[in-house]
């Protein structure tokens, strides 16, 4: 705004107030259709760092027929440069963290990251191994928690949900 | 395109507008198809399903992510797809030349395929490599329902086509093309058994690995034209009575979307010896027939 500002007092023209409104209308409807957009096609990308593989047959019944998340329009991509969403569940060993990073940087922003299981939130039964690299937030950052020993897919969904809703917030808040 | 009857008597410009109304639908079409596909498969599966309009949305997504890219000529062939996808529509509902129509699209293709290959991704190659075979099944047929259509009306210009046409549709002569072009349009739609370039279970999106946020908007908005095409490609066989065609272009959508939810997928062999056994028979059939009895 203050670049536009500078623009007309340079070229000696006062701001058109229907202008300047009309203009701030435009940028509020874009934000507006950015942020509608972006929650209502979140895609995954779902990682697992080596665990039991209880927290990823919990997700895949989240896909499944029963609870559906397509139904908000949420597809799995085993795709990072096309995903949205980073689900990762197991403990963070030494072996996957360099992976870990590599997948997170292939994202393209905006993007929101979600610790499924108790493993990635607080490394669980896991503690203090020898070859464990802490939880999850020592490596990436992370936006929503998800416990459970594995969580049941509903809590699954409601994480996607509240993660959407704070991808919405960081979209509308940006200037 | 001249749908049903000439309307420049009481509109002067319609030769112009209507092409060009239809040219905008176009991919508009294309869109609410792939968003239908989705939604009837949900059902079908009984579950509840996306929005028919999730790939507005998806779309709306794709152009507003960050801007991602291994190198610059990947993006050049990603618009010159998009180009040539949209120049092959304007030349269709214009009512140009069909062979030039033909082989535009082939050349939008072979500009993915390039874009597959100008990426560093192994996925990505593999998926260049199964969209060459497809490309070269697909169009084998595409190419003989265009001569067929052509030596029936002997013309291949589109206007002289649908003068040609008459009374009787071109269903009555060319039933096996019509096939045929089902064939092209289950391949066309990604459905199994013939999805082999983007099996995201084998090869993560195929082709398209490599591309992201706006780059693979491109690919979706030409992917959407190109299945608009063929459905007006198909609508042509019905032109004298547009009811009969789009529920016609409805029930083969349905039969589609039956075949691909009640199937499995097949190698690129699988895609081989169908087209060039099967797809190839009913396609040559056709156009012997269409010049033993004109």
């Amino acid at each position: 705004m203050s670049s536009v500002n500078e623009k007309s007092k340079e070229g000696f023209q006062p701001a058109n107030p229907n202008l300047e409104l009309f203009k701030l209308k435009h940028k509020a409807g874009v934000k507006l259709v950015k942020s509608m957009s972006t929650i209502r096609s979140p895609w995954l990308l779902h990682f697992d760092t080596g665990g039991c593989n209880g927290c990823c047959i919990e997700i895949l019944a989240a896909l499944a027929p029963r609870y559906d998340l397509e139904r908000f329009g949420v597809l799995n991509k085993g795709n990072p440069k096309m995903a949205d969403v980073l689900l990762v569940t197991g403990v963070v060993t030494a072996g996957c963290v360099e992976p870990l990073l590599n997948l997170y940087k292939q994202m393209a922003e905006p993007k929101v990251v979600l610790a499924i299981g108790a493993c990635p939130c607080e490394s669980g039964v896991f503690h203090q191994c020898y070859n464990v690299r802490g939880p999850l937030y020592k490596i990436l950052p992370v936006d929503v928690y998800v416990p459970g020993c594995a969580p049941r897919p509903g809590t699954i969904i409601e994480g996607v949900k509240k993660a959407l809703a704070l991808w919405q917030a960081k979209i509308a808040g940006e200037g | 395109m001249k749908l049903i009857v000439d309307y420049t008597d009481w509109f002067p410009y319609a030769n112009i507008v209507i092409p060009m109304v239809v040219f905008i639908l176009l991919p508009l079409i294309g869109l609410l198809v792939m968003g239908l596909d989705r939604k009837i498969s949900a059902r079908m599966q009984n579950r509840i399903g996306p929005p028919v309009v999730q790939p507005f949305y998806d779309l709306a997504k794709l152009f507003n992510k960050q801007e991602m890219y291994t190198n610059t000529s990947m993006l050049v062939f990603a618009y010159a797809h998009l180009a040539f996808m949209f120049t092959a529509a304007l030349f269709l509902v214009f009512t140009q030349d069909f062979i030039v129509v033909f082989f535009t699209m082939t050349l939008a293709m072979i500009f993915l395929v390039l874009g597959a290959f100008s990426t560093p991704s192994p996925y990505s190659f593999m998926g260049g490599y199964r969209e060459l075979i497809k490309i070269f099944c697909i169009e084998t047929l595409f190419l003989f329902v265009v001569l067929t259509i052509g030596i029936d009306a002997k013309s291949f210009l589109l206007g002289d086509i649908i003068g040609h046409i008459g009374n009787l549709p071109m269903i009555v002569k060319m039933p096996l093309s019509y096939v045929a072009m089902v064939i092209v349009f289950l391949v066309v739609m990604e459905k199994p058994p013939f999805n082999i370039p983007s099996a995201h279970s084998e090869i993560v999106q195929g082709p398209l690995s490599d591309y992201s946020g706006r780059w693979y908007g491109l690919f979706k908005l030409s992917h959407a034209v190109e299945i608009g095409i063929v459905l007006l490609v198909m609508y042509m066989f019905f032109i004298p009575y547009p009811w009969l065609g789009l529920i016609m272009l409805l029930v083969t959508f349905l039969t589609v979307v039956l075949i691909g939810n009640t199937t499995t997928r097949t190698t690129y062999k699988g895609l081989f010896k169908f087209t060039f056994t099967v797809g190839l028979a009913l396609v040559l059939i056709n156009l012997i027939a269409v010049v033993v009895y004109p």
